[in-house]
């Protein structure tokens, strides 16, 4: 299997309504993968559905190291024991990995997600920050081959998401396959590698960010101009067969009829005496895909 | 070390160190001092006013039921307070969705968490009951009769009977807490309906001290037990996750 995981046409229905129609994507190994969606599309469903918690009504699913338990996993409830300090918390499940000499490691990890002097006070009295490292701590205790991590840092103030996202940042450079489910497109944007975005239970796009933003061109270019357009200049652009959608100051974005490279554009804007001082291809941002999509709905 | 070895040590050791478990000890070592005292004072003015003289069977049948109230209290009750209160806060908080994903078998779970919270209490049940009758007879019986008074069947129904019922009610009661979402009201019908049961025999002519009675009990305790088989077929990962009420 050369994805760490691999849906093929997953459906599930829970009390009679389709949750997933057909969800399939693949993640490859050792990249980080964002799992896009609003509240309700289906991520915590396809988490679920790849941690072996529930059982697709049809489809295949493959995820590497499942059955070994080397799936380190940070759900939306972090579900560690509040009585128990962080080393307790590890010990626990590190018995449930079957691990024996778990002490050297725990501590190890616990330093390494910047618990380390954290060790004799209790869960409970943890920050929600403090407690998401924990339970990253915790997903790597079996050395994993890949991590799913839902809304990692969802109820983090700016300080605990940075921190967050360095770890996993550094989590990949060292080879682990992450997958990502957030409804925070910035963040996605900042970390992954690929994306898939979930809108009612169907996946409408997957695939490198780069590769979604060309494929989601406009074709439309930001022009800067040396000063604002004369008189007349936008009306001369419009009957030249461009779709001026926004002019603003000495800013004009244009949308060519057929496909031009910016030397054609420029060319073709000199032939109708504008003197052009920058061209810039605009490509959509994430989030102006994101809610063409979801606002595009079923 | 098997997973479900590591389940009910750390179950035990969070029942037992939890403020839960303190209440919930404390509670039943009032009923229990309530108990014999009720059951020492009706004894001791059974016996001076007849002088020990009675209905064949009144004082065995007495120092039976102390033992049989103090069991079942300790056995059934303690165990049903301590299980179902922390594995419904353990599924709001998705602790056991992520002890699910580990992944733990959902039956390791069940039979892990039974055990941490009836192993405690059936060993409290049996060192109280026994000790409420040796008390008894210590204290009052031996003083005024000049001998003690042991109902072996009794106390083998506390020992055996009464453990194998609050076994196979722990387990049904965290069977109910894992797979539906509200289970504090199917476990308290379930407590009231074996209560209630063990309760209406000896009304039924049968005595608490009789051997009748001692079968019966080990009857229902391992009918309960193995009602668990066909029912386990409800314990799926799904039904777990899907039932919790997340806080």
């Amino acid at each position: 299997m050369t994805a760490a995981v691999l849906l093929r046409d997953v459906h599930k229905s829970l009390g009679g309504r389709p949750v997933l129609r057909g969800v399939s994507f693949s993640v490859p190994r050792g990249e980080i993968f964002g799992y896009l969606g609003p509240n309700g599309a289906g991520k915590t469903t396809t988490i679920r559905i790849i941690l072996g918690l529930l059982r697709p009504d049809s489809g295949t699913v493959e995820v590497v190291g499942r059955e070994d338990g080397k799936v380190g996993f940070v759900l939306e409830n972090d579900g560690l024991f509040d009585g128990l300090t962080p080393e307790g918390n590890l010990g626990f499940y590190a018995r449930l990995y079957g691990m024996r000499d778990w002490r050297r490691r725990a501590r190890e990890l616990l330093e390494s997600v910047g618990l380390g002097g954290e060790l004799r006070k209790r869960v409970g009295a943890f920050s929600r920050g403090m407690r998401q490292r924990l339970a990253l701590a915790r997903a790597l205790l079996p050395d994993p081959v890949l991590l799913v991590l839902d809304e990692p840092t969802a109820g983090l103030d700016p300080t605990g998401q940075m921190e967050l996202r360095t770890l996993i940042r550094e989590l990949s450079l060292r080879g682990y396959t992450i997958f990502l489910s957030s409804h925070n497109l910035d963040e996605v944007q900042r970390l992954c590698h690929r994306i898939a975005l979930i809108h009612q239970g169907r996946i409408r796009l997957e695939g490198r960010l780069e590769e979604i933003r060309r494929s989601m061109d406009s074709g439309e270019y930001v022009v800067r101009l040396p000063e604002p357009p004369a008189e007349g200049v936008l009306e001369r652009i419009a009957t030249a067969g461009f779709g001026l959608t926004k002019a603003e100051g000495k800013e004009l974005h244009l949308v060519p009829k057929r496909d031009l490279s910016a030397t054609e554009l420029v060319g073709k804007l000199s032939e109708l005496g504008i003197t052009v001082e920058e061209v810039i291809r605009r490509r959509a941002s994430l989030e102006e895909i994101y809610s063409r999509i979801v606002e595009e709905g079923g | 070390m098997s997973r479900t070895w590591v389940v009910f040590i750390h179950s035990l050791r969070t029942n037992v160190l939890s403020r839960q478990g303190g209440i919930a000890l404390g509670s039943a070592v009032v009923g229990v001092l309530i108990a014999f005292f009720g059951m020492k004072g009706s004894l001791v003015d059974f016996i001076s006013q007849s002088g020990g003289e009675g209905p064949p069977g009144f004082l065995e049948n007495g120092v039976a039921l102390l033992g049989y109230m103090v069991s079942l209290m300790i056995t059934v009750f303690l165990g049903i307070m301590l299980g179902v209160g922390s594995l419904t806060k353990e599924k709001a908080k998705g602790v056991v969705e992520s002890l699910l994903a580990v992944p733990l078998r959902p039956w390791e779970l069940l039979w892990g968490k039974t055990l941490g919270v009836f192993l405690p209490a059936a060993i409290l049940g049996l060192a109280l009951s026994w000790g409420a009758v040796w008390a008894l007879n210590v204290l009052a019986l031996k003083p005024l009769l000049g001998h003690g008074v042991y109902p072996w069947a009794a106390l083998v129904t506390c020992s055996v009977g009464v453990p194998l019922l609050g076994f196979g009610v722990s387990l049904l009661v965290n069977l109910l807490g894992l797979i539906i979402p509200n289970p504090n009201l199917a476990s308290l019908v379930l407590v009231l309906a074996v209560v209630g049961i063990t309760n209406a025999l000896p009304r039924l002519g049968m005595d608490f001290s009789s051997w009748k009675f001692t079968w019966i009990n080990l009857a229902l305790g391992a009918a309960l037990v193995l009602a668990i088989f066909p029912l386990s077929s409800l314990l799926t990962k799904e039904r777990i996750i899907l039932s919790a009420r997340r806080e």
